[in-house]
């Protein structure tokens, strides 16, 4: 976000508005075939699972739209049909208020606003609920979700000042090799408090942690994020693991359906991993099938349908 | 020659008014359960769009702003053009409710006031600042004025900031007032009927006010984007006509039969929206014109059926308490009515003289440089 509010021109108070929304329907236009794919497919398992009726199937549907909308994260109760959206109800939530502050004062904002509201919000995140792990309770005015995104996503622009400011250095090798440990070392140290201490008491130690390697990999300094960049597929990598996070959340609904016997933890968890996969898999490739077919195709006829032949 | 408005809105915001009227019925026969209408205060999500969207329309009527200092005085100027509109409504309906009461419930006596109806009297005149969506208690013989005091509060806030950056407030601010505003409504109380607050910051009526005026203003502007015509094929004039009519008839089964108050009910404020929309944009094929004056007459004698309904429902109450549901609501619609064509009466007639005569005549006597014509 703070890349495309850099690099767009200058900010023209009486376009605001309109960049913001081209900038959001981007974001928008860029999830939705795999979240489309995601919620067909998580609301077939969900019918599968509890065998709904149609009248059950329209009441749920009806409770559905907010969540569906993503626009559940301000306070509009529903039902989830795809699990685990908070997380993109709450940032898309938050994106166009940081883009029009960014837009307006980038230097201001990216340098003192950021990193200052960053440190009040994780600190009171950490202080009033012992941890990050508010998504989904409501915190009197909105989800705890959509403060906790506020904070992420100011962090990532600090984030970016500060890999900016570093791209821009002339490093030493011995710099670079530092900034690869760094990268490398606080990944690791993540994923191993991550395993030893899955409390919420370490969460903004966590964060930091987190920021430092973000900071780190985009610097393009880093040893360790060019030997990734040519080895891998990053945008294969990038569309699996949209596809992963948005089809994993009623994959179990299938196991406990279809193999409700099977007690041991480890089979279960090596079934669930599977299952996941395979349906991301499936999603990524019908995703991009239906990406290159249809597009053109569809937007045209929509408008032969629908409006004046000067308006097409 | 009067410009041509909206008929189909008219017809849509009589429809409201006589929902709301119904939904207050309630309150006519002690203890009887009332069997229709349950959603009838969903009218008032509906008034609050058209507010939003006449006041968006409003602004844009506004030159360009060239110096930020106006938009203070670009904002009383629009407030105060409502004011000028809902005053004498408000005044005819507080003199007649207080007298209603007075007749109905002990009986004129004197002296005239007691020390009771006096708080009450100054509560009502509290009326004219529009206080209580603000906090303050209300006393006053004035019923259902939240409303009002709602929306007048909400486009002190509002208007200023769609003045100052149009394209902000359209693309950013009024969705974000939408989603945040109602998402506090569905997270915090629940039910979208909630008015009062209990001991938070604002009130649930001004967030819902300012939240749904947001939405009214949005709907402008969508709105705007088909209106003049000649943008929609055939097909597609058929596919939004229907698609309309969907919308309302969801609508409209709500506020009539469906009796549960709930989440849904933020999915029907947004069908509200969508139709509000549809209606402006004169694209559907329901859309009709009517002259300006009959638009205008209309907007005043719904106005003037909400105001005078409060007092009405009461009255009804006390005076007939043995009356059954059908036979008192009937009363009470009916005293509505007629009390609501007193009142467009006596306010046009004192509008028109007070424009004639008394208006140049207080300025001459008030002020050393008074403008001509009483401007």
């Amino acid at each position: 976000m703070s890349r495309s509010a850099f690099r767009a021109g200058p900010c023209s108070q009486s376009e605001l508005g309109r960049e913001t929304v081209k900038f959001m329907l981007r974001k928008i236009k860029n999830i939705l075939p795999w979240y489309l794919f995601a919620w067909i497919s998580s609301y077939i398992i969900l019918c599968a699972y509890y065998g709904f009726d149609l009248r059950t199937q329209a009441k749920m549907l009806g409770e559905s739209l907010f969540p569906t909308l993503l626009v559940y994260m301000a306070g509009f109760d529903g039902f989830e049909v795809v699990g685990a959206v908070w997380y993109l109800s709450a940032m898309y939530l938050c994106m166009p208020v940081i883009y029009v502050f960014l837009r307006t004062k980038k230097d201001l904002f990216v340098w003192v606003a950021a990193p200052l509201l960053t440190l009040f919000l994780y600190g009171y995140i950490h202080k009033a609920y012992g941890g990050f792990g508010i998504g989904t309770i409501w915190i009197g005015f909105c989800y705890g979700g959509v403060i906790f995104a506020a904070a992420g996503l100011l962090c990532g622009c600090f984030c970016f000042g500060v890999s900016e400011w570093l791209r821009r250095q002339r490093l030493t090798k011995f710099s670079c090799i530092l900034i690869s440990f760094l990268d490398m070392g606080t990944f690791i140290v993540c994923l191993i408090l991550m395993q030893i201490r899955p409390d919420g008491a370490i969460n903004a130690t966590m964060a930091f942690l987190f920021a430092v390697v973000v900071t780190a990999s985009f610097s393009g300094k880093s040893y360790t994020t060019n030997f990734f960049n040519r080895f891998c597929n990053s945008a294969l990598i990038r569309k699996f693991s949209i596809a992963v996070y948005l089809c994993h959340g009623r994959v179990a609904l299938i196991l406990t359906k279809y193999f409700p016997d099977i007690e041991s933890y480890e089979v279960r968890l090596s079934l669930y991993l599977v299952a996941s996969f395979l349906l991301s898999v499936l999603c990524v490739v019908i995703v991009e099938l239906v990406r290159s077919c249809c597009r053109e195709r569809g937007r045209m006829a929509f408008y032969y349908l629908f409006f004046e032949k000067e308006k097409r | 020659m009067t410009k041509k408005r909206n008929g189909e809105i008219e017809v849509l915001r009589l429809f409201f008014t006589i929902a709301v009227l119904i939904f207050h019925s309630q309150f006519v026969s002690n203890g009887d359960t009332y069997p229709m209408f349950h959603g009838g205060w969903l009218g008032v999500e509906f008034f609050f769009l058209v507010s939003g969207y006449l006041m968006a329309a409003y602004e844009d009527r506004l030159p360009a702003l060239t110096d930020h200092r106006k938009i203070g005085s670009d904002t009383a100027s629009c407030v105060l053009r409502k004011a000028e509109i809902l005053y004498p409504y408000m005044a005819f309906a507080i003199v007649a409710n207080l007298l209603g009461w007075r007749a109905f419930t002990n009986g004129m006596t004197f002296p005239p006031f007691a020390a009771g109806e006096l708080k009450g009297f100054a509560s009502s005149l509290l009326n004219f600042i529009f206080p209580y969506s603000l906090g303050y208690k209300d006393y006053s013989y004035l019923g259902y004025s939240w409303y009002l005091s709602a929306m007048i509060w909400g486009m002190m806030l509002i208007f200023p900031l769609l003045r100052r950056n149009r394209n902000l407030f359209y693309c950013v601010l009024a969705p974000v007032f939408v989603a945040f505003g109602l998402g506090y409504y569905s997270g915090h109380y629940d039910i979208l009927g909630f008015v009062y607050a209990n001991g938070d910051l604002l009130s649930g009526g001004l967030i819902r006010g300012i939240a749904e005026m947001s939405m009214g203003c949005l709907c402008y502007k969508i709105s705007k984007k088909f209106a003049g015509g000649g943008i929609l094929s055939k097909n597609g004039r058929i596919a939004i006509t229907i698609f309309e009519i969907i919308c309302f008839s969801i609508v409209s089964y709500r506020v009539v039969f469906f009796q549960e108050d709930g989440v849904l009910d933020y999915i029907i404020f947004f069908l509200m929206a969508i139709v509000v929309t549809i209606a402006f944009s004169g694209q559907s094929m329901l859309a009709f014109q009517i002259s300006g004056r009959l638009a205008s007459l209309s907007g005043k004698f719904n106005l003037a059926l909400y105001l005078n309904s409060n007092c009405w429902s009461y009255m009804t109450a006390r005076a007939w308490p043995e009356m059954c549901y059908w036979k008192a609501t009937a009363v009470y619609l009916c005293m509505t009515l007629v009390s609501a064509l007193v009142c467009m009466g006596v306010c046009d007639g004192l509008q028109m003289l007070w424009k004639a005569k008394v208006k140049e005549k207080m300025c001459k006597f008030l002020l050393t440089n008074a403008p001509r014509g009483g401007q």
